[in-house]
């Protein structure tokens, strides 16, 4: 180990490093493993920050003494290499010194920058996490936006997309090639929005393009038509539209006048006013060609839920035969101009009676010739009956002339009377069988009921009018079930039975009257066995009577010449107040007031339904008219005294044709 | 309703005064009954029905409990009665030139 051969290695080393450095500076390696390690040394694979480091620690690893260097460091060099480490960590930190002797290059590193890319928030609003429906064009959302203006470079997502995007690109003559790219970038949002629109109006046009394109291929044959029509669902959907558009066609006629006629509205208001002088008004008429042509109105009815609903039930036609014979129609009296029934119903054998029920808002009860007794529901898109009861002996067998809903909302039966005399009381849940049945008999002669009359909201006594002309009542439950007392006066069939019902001052509901077809109407009370007035009047069958609702002392009857009359018993207890026949050969067959008394409602023989409003007068009483009933009532109690007082006092059937005379008389006299 | 009934109905409907016409459309836009030609009806089918579904939508949006009962378009020339339904659509054209 001569000291030339030393320095000839030592220059040699030195090279090697030179060029070891300048390698490494021309490669520039990005990425600085931090820990270089003892190991990379001997392998000769210098990172330059250990470069700069240390490079003391590197030539005395080599066993390059430093010329620079104390002598202290001198016996550090004789270790050689394997003792290099120790002894250069030792000399290192006294070299801390920066060994300007040494050609240290400062070389200028290029800091390696690593960009990382911000970490994407996702967000979703709280309200919309999905989208919304309708509305399918990608070119709402930003991003998307990009691929529309340069679909050249992205890759088509979708197949439709595609199309679109072609689309787009065809007819895009604007700026939206990729030379024009950076120049949109600053009027990016601008154009974006105008591409939207454009693009929105494309895809609309596209959509219905294709959605004429779907439809062609989606044509329904005829049978598939054929088949949607007759399904339930469509004939479910049908009844209901149809009836709302009929409704609001028949109302816009008004309603055009409205926007058109400025003096349209005021014209419509003048008709609504009545005169003072004028008592009843003819309203409309309600009669439709298919259903109640030829046929007899048998029984009216209002609903207490809609009041402006009005049943009624009519008779079997007799000139078609495929025609059902139970049809029962609800009518609208609230839409003006609508001529069709909001509902028909049908069943097999007419029906003679019909009600509302009181306490379900959608269920009809009719009874029948046949005795059977029907439930039909408005809710359910049939025709038919939802519920019969069975036509069997615990039941009616004999038509079923009066059906009457009594009770409470929980606790509710329907009462129904046919004609062999068989009261039955019914569960309308469950209509199989009546709850109890009840044979009405008068010392043991059966009733032909033909009218039956819960006063009130009585629950056990009725009053019944009969075939023979008594009126009878009774009660169901108590000792004395069954008919008690009998009301003798008639000499034909009671037609009509009505129980005084309005509330007032004094309490007048002992009072019925009944109508018959002798002619005549008489006002009874429970009390007294004897009629308290007989109205005589009429000239032929009186079919029907009614209490008015609302005012004590008024009454409306009507008869088979098409007559009717409207009683006022506080202003004269002879004469009708008024009396009017209608043209025509019409006869009247039922007559009912509605729930508020202010209109009444006839039904005639041909299958007509004639609505009338009544003056206010006669609907709001004063608080005298009660006391003036009462006087009145007192008055026929002395007529029929003194009728009694003049003629012999002994045998009931002379004096009742006594009274009779005597109040004709009375009555002429007048 | 039997299918004659149907007829009548529509019958009826179209009888009255004004009414040019009507179509009734399914939920994806197909006419299953029109008076109106071929052309006018594909148009009207698919206008009214995305029409319909925009109104159903707001109405909607603005009282989730709410729907979409009747929806009438008096325009200068028609009134277009629209019934809507789970499934089908009624439309009912009413000039108002009549007036």
């Amino acid at each position: 180990m001569s000291t030339d051969q030393r320095k000839r290695e030592l220059e040699e080393k030195r090279a090697k490093l030179e060029k070891m450095r300048q390698e490494k500076m021309l490669k520039n390696t990005p990425t600085t493993p931090m820990t270089p390690g003892f190991a990379s040394i001997p392998a000769m694979t210098l990172t330059t920050t250990r470069e700069d480091a240390d490079p003391d620690k590197i030539l005395k690893e080599v066993g390059i003494l430093q010329t620079a260097s104390l002598p202290a460091t001198s016996p550090s060099v004789s270790p050689g290499s394997a003792g290099g480490a120790s002894a250069s960590a030792s000399s290192s930190q006294q070299k801390r010194r920066p060994p300007s002797s040494i050609a240290l290059q400062i070389c200028q590193q290029p800091t390696a920058t690593i960009s990382v890319p911000p970490k994407e928030l996702v967000t979703y609003s709280k309200e919309v996490q999905t989208i919304e429906s309708g509305d399918k064009d990608p070119a709402a959302s930003p991003i998307q936006h990009e691929h529309l203006q340069w679909d050249d470079e992205f890759p088509q997502p979708t197949a439709g997309e595609r199309n679109q995007l072609v689309y787009v690109s065809d007819e895009d003559t604007m700026s939206f090639d990729e030379n024009t790219k950076p120049s949109i970038g600053m009027s990016l949002a601008s154009v974006a929005k105008l591409e939207r629109t454009r693009s929105l109006k494309q895809q609309n046009k596209q959509f219905s393009l294709q959605g004429q394109s779907s439809l062609v291929k989606q044509e329904l044959t005829n049978e598939e038509r054929e088949q949607i029509q007759k399904s339930e669902q469509f004939q479910d959907f049908f009844s209901r539209s149809a009836r709302i558009i009929e409704r609001s066609l028949w109302e816009s006629p008004q309603a055009f006048d409205l926007f058109k006629d400025y003096s349209g509205r005021e014209s419509d208001e003048q008709n609504e006013k009545m005169d003072v002088g004028e008592i009843i008004k003819f309203d409309r008429e309600f009669f439709d060609e298919r259903w109640t042509r030829h046929r007899i109105v048998t029984c009216i009815d209002t609903s207490t839920y809609h009041p402006e609903l009005v049943l009624a039930s009519y008779s079997q036609n007799d000139e078609s035969t495929h025609e059902s014979d139970g049809v029962v129609l609800i009518w609208n009296t609230k839409f003006k101009s609508k001529p069709t029934p909001e509902y028909v119903f049908n069943c097999q054998s007419w029906v003679t009676s019909c009600v509302f029920s009181k306490f379900h808002p959608n269920i009809l009860l009719g009874g029948t010739y046949s005795g059977q007794i029907v439930v039909w529901d408005t809710r359910t898109n049939k025709r038919t009956p939802v519920q019969r009861t069975a036509l069997s002996a615990s039941s009616h067998t004999h038509p079923v002339y009066c059906l009457q809903v009594i009770g409470t909302q929980n606790a509710n039966n329907l009462i129904s009377i046919s004609n062999e005399g068989k009261m039955c009381s019914w569960n309308i849940e469950m209509m199989t069988q009546p709850q109890e049945s009840m044979d009405l008999a008068y010392r043991t002669k059966p009733v032909a009921a033909t009218r039956m009359v819960f006063p009130g909201v009585e629950v056990n006594n009725f009053v019944i009018g009969s075939e023979e002309g008594q009126a009878y009542s009774g009660s169901r439950h108590g000792n004395k079930a069954g008919i008690q007392d009998s009301y003798e006066g008639h000499f034909g069939p009671i037609t009509g039975l009505s129980c005084h019902n309005v509330n007032g001052s004094v309490d007048f509901s002992s009072l019925f009257l009944t109508s018959s077809f002798d002619w005549s109407v008489k006002l009874w009370s429970l009390k007294e066995s004897k009629p308290l007035n007989s109205f005589e009047v009429n000239s032929d069958y009186v079919t029907d009577v009614r209490w008015s609702p609302v005012h004590p002392s008024v009454f409306l009857t009507c008869d088979i010449t098409g007559r009717f009359d409207i009683w006022n018993l506080n202003h004269d207890s002879e004469l009708p107040l008024l009396s009017t026949t209608l043209d025509g050969n019409v006869a009247l067959n039922k007559c009912l007031w509605s729930h508020n008394g202010q209109q009444i409602i006839l039904g005639d023989d041909q299958g007509k339904l004639r609505l009338y409003d009544v003056n206010e007068f006669l609907t709001n009483p004063k608080q005298d008219d009660f006391n003036k009933l009462s006087s009145t009532l007192q008055e026929f109690k002395r007529n029929t005294l003194d009728a009694f007082d003049d003629n012999h006092p002994t045998s009931v059937p002379t004096t009742t044709t006594a009274a009779t005379t005597s109040a004709t008389s009375v009555s002429h006299n007048s | 309703m039997t299918q004659a009934e149907v007829d009548d109905t529509l019958k009826r409907i179209l009888e009255h005064k004004g009414v040019t016409g009507y179509l009734i459309i399914n939920n994806d836009g197909i006419p299953i009954r029109t008076t109106l030609d071929a052309s006018l009806t594909q148009q009207y089918a698919a206008l009214v029905r995305s029409l319909t579904d925009k109104a159903r939508s707001s109405v909607r949006e603005i009282d989730p409990t709410n729907e979409l009962v009747f929806f009438r378009m008096r325009t200068r020339k028609h009134e277009i009665l629209i019934a809507p339904d789970k499934e089908y659509i009624l439309v009912v054209l009413q000039s108002t030139d009549v007036q």
